[in-house]
């Protein structure tokens, strides 16, 4: 019988979450406040668990008119701070699917490089707003991003409240059942945001306890007042 | 209000439980402090189950010796008293349910504070990893892999594991997880084992006590392959465990073998043995302790697997090889027993699917460094992390904020330096004119400064006193 070889080096392979969040001028008030709040919270519950930390790599993805890496990929155990996002400008779908399709592909060649394995990454992606830029030029990105030939294609969930499109989020994850939420009728962005960042990080600590099994799952964070966006039933 | 603590095989219901602060909350309940027991927990499960099993589990053990079951009371939190299922209208099957459990709490030395100043269960997580990469992310200083500190730890746990094997009947614990193994070095070497409702009785014919069809929970990656899904662990699952631990908890890494286990594939572990130890006898490549630990994780062979109690005489041949007797003897005092009686077990060859290889230590990739806001393009946040409510405060005393009292006294003592430094300069002669007019603007500095001192002093004497003397 042949042996493999298990020495100090080896590690389990890496499940990466990108937070992509729409950081246009209506999240500005108390959205965006929210959401500076309770970061540093998703940073320590996931960063301050040893057993999370090592398996979970953390990025956040912001998008306005343009779109920033507003934290690298990364082990939260090793973040001092996360960084304070401020709410400008228009909402572009395709400056972050583009962002997006090219930050992954280079960490996943960095992580490579340092001897990481990965499991296929998950976008968290959440817009309180519809798309403002050109129909065609963000379906073309997000067909850039969902290529089914590119190898590192990510799994989508979306999240949207307030003008959110359900529709528009549909589209996002590919019509998949149980991908895309929007908030209940009448829900204010001040419950939604906390809620939505504390299922945050329970989908990611579910999802990091499945990495362990060797087989990992992205768990779909349950959010009392989000609703799951039914899918269309064709023709 | 009862006291459970006077009451070991106790039944107690809900409602004689005065419930304190949500202490944490998983998949198979959540666990309460008791304010009026500080040193004890109420486990509350979510689906009631079987009052008997964790009745038999409260009342063992039945027999063996005194020295081990002060052992398991020493390092596990064992079971003390069972909750019952409250039946509003006498249905029988409430009868046989219990509620919860109340168990003891882990002291409080059993906890580690991170840079955040939150102090956080000691798990065995910590130890799974490089130390230098968890003190860049922690804070936290760990033993350098392979040090007498770290073999102390497996040492204490496979003393617990060996009293749990010989009480009668004999116990399996069939989930001993990182979450579950909790460690501490301020007394020596410690562990205290926690989840115990989890643990199963077993006949001498290995068969269980319990035989309800209760399914026991298993950690991914701390559980034996060996188990076939849908089946509970048996007393060879500890015993794997164990092998595991040493592993990673000597070794300082993951090692992620069980996948490939279970993929039928045989494999080699290249275990890092520091330079210095690497001549010693007792750790060369025909060692009796590798060969152990590979029998302990066969697969091919679970039958075969090292007793806890080889374990214990293996490890204390080891620990007296490298010079750390010490060591040893302060897991006895802490665990309030002495040294095993049972002999090393001789080397049988080792099971074909697991090979240990004692490597000479590589050296480890320089630690990362920690990612300030600054690198982020964003505006980044300086103030410093809120601290969360839920950081599994499972231990006595409530942790204080760092610093308060230590801030106070940091400042007493440059107060008094500054105090005992201006005097001295007084006593100096003083020449020249320039010199002169310094040292009588020192002199009213330290006049008007004493003068203040002797007020305030004098105005908290009257104080103290006033009261006294009936003024």
């Amino acid at each position: 019988m042949s042996s493999v070889n298990v020495g100090v080096e080896e590690r389990y392979a890496v499940f990466p979450f990108y937070l992509c969040l729409d950081v246009s001028a209506s999240m500005a008030g108390a959205p965006i406040d929210s959401v500076n709040r309770e970061l540093p919270l998703l940073r320590s519950s996931v960063g301050e668990d040893p057993a999370i930390a090592e398996v979970i790599r953390f990025g956040i993805v912001t998008f306005s008119d343009v779109a920033h890496t507003a934290l690298p990929l990364c082990d939260l155990s090793l973040v001092e701070a996360v960084p304070e996002l401020a709410a400008q400008g228009r909402t572009s779908y395709s400056a972050a699917f583009d962002h997006l399709r090219r930050i992954i592909e280079d960490d996943y060649n960095t992580g490579r490089a340092g001897g990481d394995k990965w499991y296929r990454p998950a976008v968290v992606f959440v817009s309180d707003g519809r798309p403002t830029d050109d129909p065609e030029r963000w379906r073309a990105a997000l067909g850039r991003l969902a290529d089914p030939s590119w190898r590192r294609r990510p799994n989508i969930l979306a999240f949207g409240f307030g003008d959110a499109d359900p529709s528009i989020l549909a589209e996002v994850v590919g019509s998949q059942p149980n991908r895309a939420f929007v908030a209940d009728e009448g829900a204010p962005p001040s419950r939604v945001v906390p809620e939505l960042m504390s299922g945050l990080v329970k989908s990611i600590v579910s999802s990091s306890a499945s990495v362990y099994t060797g087989s990992a799952q992205l768990v779909v964070p349950e959010l009392p007042s989000m609703h799951a966006i039914p899918v269309d039933q064709l023709d | 209000m009862t006291d459970v603590r006077s009451a070991p095989a106790g039944m107690l219901r809900r409602g004689e439980l005065r419930l304190g602060e949500l202490l944490a909350e998983g998949g198979e309940g959540r666990v309460f402090a008791l304010p009026l027991q500080p040193h004890l927990v109420f486990k509350e499960y979510q689906h009631p189950f079987s009052r008997d099993h964790l009745r038999d589990l409260v009342s063992w053990p039945e027999g063996g010796d005194q020295l081990l079951a002060e052992r398991v009371r020493a390092c596990a939190s064992w079971p003390t008293a069972v909750v019952e299922a409250q039946s509003p209208r006498g249905a029988s099957a409430a009868l046989s349910l219990a509620e919860g459990v109340v168990m003891p709490r882990a002291p409080r030395r059993f906890a580690l504070r991170h840079r955040d100043g939150v102090t956080r269960l000691a798990t065995l997580s910590y130890l799974t990893a490089d130390p230098a990469y968890r003190e860049v992310a922690y804070g936290i200083e760990l033993p350098a892999a392979f040090t007498p500190e770290r073999l102390g730890i497996v040492y204490a746990l496979a003393r617990l594991l060996e009293a749990f094997e010989k009480l009668q009947p004999a116990v399996g614990h069939g989930d001993l997880s990182a979450k579950n193994v909790l460690w501490s070095l301020q007394r020596g070497p410690e562990v205290f084992v926690i989840d115990c409702d989890n643990c199963e009785r077993f006949g001498p014919d290995g068969e269980p006590g319990s035989q309800e069809g209760r399914r026991r929970a298993m950690t991914p990656n701390w559980d034996d392959p060996a188990v076939a899904p849908g089946s509970n662990p048996g007393l060879e699952a500890d015993r794997y465990s164990l092998a595991l631990i040493f592993l990673r908890v000597a070794g300082a890494a993951n090692f992620p073998v069980q996948a490939r286990q279970r993929q039928g594939q045989a494999i080699t572990i290249e275990f890092p043995v520091p330079r210095g130890y690497a001549s010693e006898v007792l750790l060369g490549p025909a060692a009796p302790l590798w060969d152990m630990c590979s029998r302990g994780l066969s697969l091919s062979d679970p039958g075969g697997r090292p007793p806890a109690s080889a374990w214990v005489a293996e490890l204390e041949a080891v620990l007296d090889a490298v010079g750390a007797a010490g060591l040893m003897r302060a897991v006895w005092a802490t665990q309030d027993g002495g040294p095993t009686r049972e002999h090393r077990v001789a080397p049988a060859g080792g099971g074909a699917d697991v090979t240990i290889r004692p490597v000479v230590a590589p050296p480890r990739p320089a630690p990362p460094r920690r990612l300030v806001a600054a690198t982020a393009p964003a505006r980044s946040n300086a103030q410093p992390l809120p601290v969360p409510q839920t950081a599994y405060p499972l231990f006595h005393e409530a942790t204080s904020p760092p610093a308060v009292s230590r801030q106070f006294a940091d400042g007493v003592v440059i107060a008094l330096r500054w105090w005992l430094g201006a005097h001295r300069v007084l006593l100096r002669p003083a020449t020249g004119a320039r010199a002169g007019r310094r040292w009588g603007g020192q002199l009213a500095l330290c006049a008007a400064v004493d003068l203040a001192g002797a007020a305030v002093g004098l105005f908290i004497v009257a104080m103290a006193t006033a009261p006294v003397l009936g003024i």
